[in-house]
């Protein structure tokens, strides 16, 4: 009923048990990205209906995290890097923080499909990784705030992401 | 990284025996392939049917592998997972490889033509 505020308390707390939160602390390695998605994936597989959608995140927290082990904390004497994640019956938001080096021009990269699947001898042997997240999230920023580089994402476990 | 390879009629069917393809083991899947497709003949079938998650290097490295072993020999897919087969479709890579459900229907699709 629009307007009762019973129903309105009763709905907030609803949404508030629904919602879950997970924070975690990534060792900064090509192994420690794997341990951080085994607990992502293990601790939403019982919550979250959506295998596919689950997929998707995994996929996209993965060329995430691997792009900041691999070029923002380079040369890094004792990174952080740290996972939030923030779920709701819709979907899930993700914020990535590390404190690296900055992305270069202070942007995220394009992530553009430039590879031609006829050519396969000129297929390239990586570099996908930005166009796998684009392709999979609803919604994807990047702002660096005292020394501290900050990726969001959202996606959606109703199948809504811009599929191709 | 662990790979089990038999030969089928002719056909290098090579298993994936790790739960997943990426950055902390891309290299070394695409040595540990290289080590066992020396002797191999025209058709390498790779199994991943156990594989449960491939990130961008670990595509990478089956690309790589690929186009190392082309033009005399052809490497295929079977068995892809969902997450795995999502990033190959995503990426288009499901037009360049040839991706069987298992990797015995590679096989068969032999005997078939033959």
């Amino acid at each position: 009923m629009p307007g009762d505020p019973v129903a309105d308390v009763a709905a907030g707390v609803a949404q508030a048990r629904a919602a879950r939160s997970l924070t975690l602390q990534v060792q900064p390695d090509p192994l420690g990205v794997r341990a951080a998605l085994a607990r992502v994936t293990d601790g939403l597989a019982d919550v979250v209906q959506d295998s596919d959608g689950l997929d998707r995140l995994q996929i996209v927290l993965a060329e995430v995290l691997n792009n900041v082990v691999e070029h923002a904390i380079v040369d890094h004497p004792d990174p952080r890097i740290e996972v939030r994640l923030t779920g709701d019956p819709k979907g899930i938001a993700c914020t990535v923080l590390d404190d690296g080096k900055p992305m270069p021009d202070g942007v995220l990269p394009a992530g553009d499909d430039t590879w031609d699947t006829v050519d396969v001898t000129a297929l390239p042997e990586g570099g996908f990784g930005w166009f796998l997240i684009r392709q999979q999230v609803d919604a994807l920023s990047y702002c660096r705030d005292a020394d501290v580089n900050r990726v969001a994402f959202r996606l959606s476990w109703d199948g809504a992401a811009p599929h191709p | 990284m662990d790979l089990s390879a038999q030969l089928h009629d002719g056909v290098l069917i090579v298993e994936v025996l790790e739960a997943r393809i990426d950055a902390a083991v891309a290299i070394q899947f695409k040595d540990a392939i290289r080590e066992v497709s020396a002797d191999a003949p025209a058709r390498i079938v790779l199994d991943m049917g156990g594989v449960t998650f491939v990130d961008s290097s670990g595509l990478g490295a089956v690309i790589g592998t690929m186009k190392q072993l082309a033009p005399d020999r052809r490497l295929e897919l079977a068995g892809l997972t969902s997450a795995v087969e999502k990033v190959f479709r995503l990426t288009r890579m499901d037009k360049v490889f040839v991706i069987h459900a298992q990797a015995i229907d590679a096989v068969n699709v032999q005997a078939d033509a033959g």
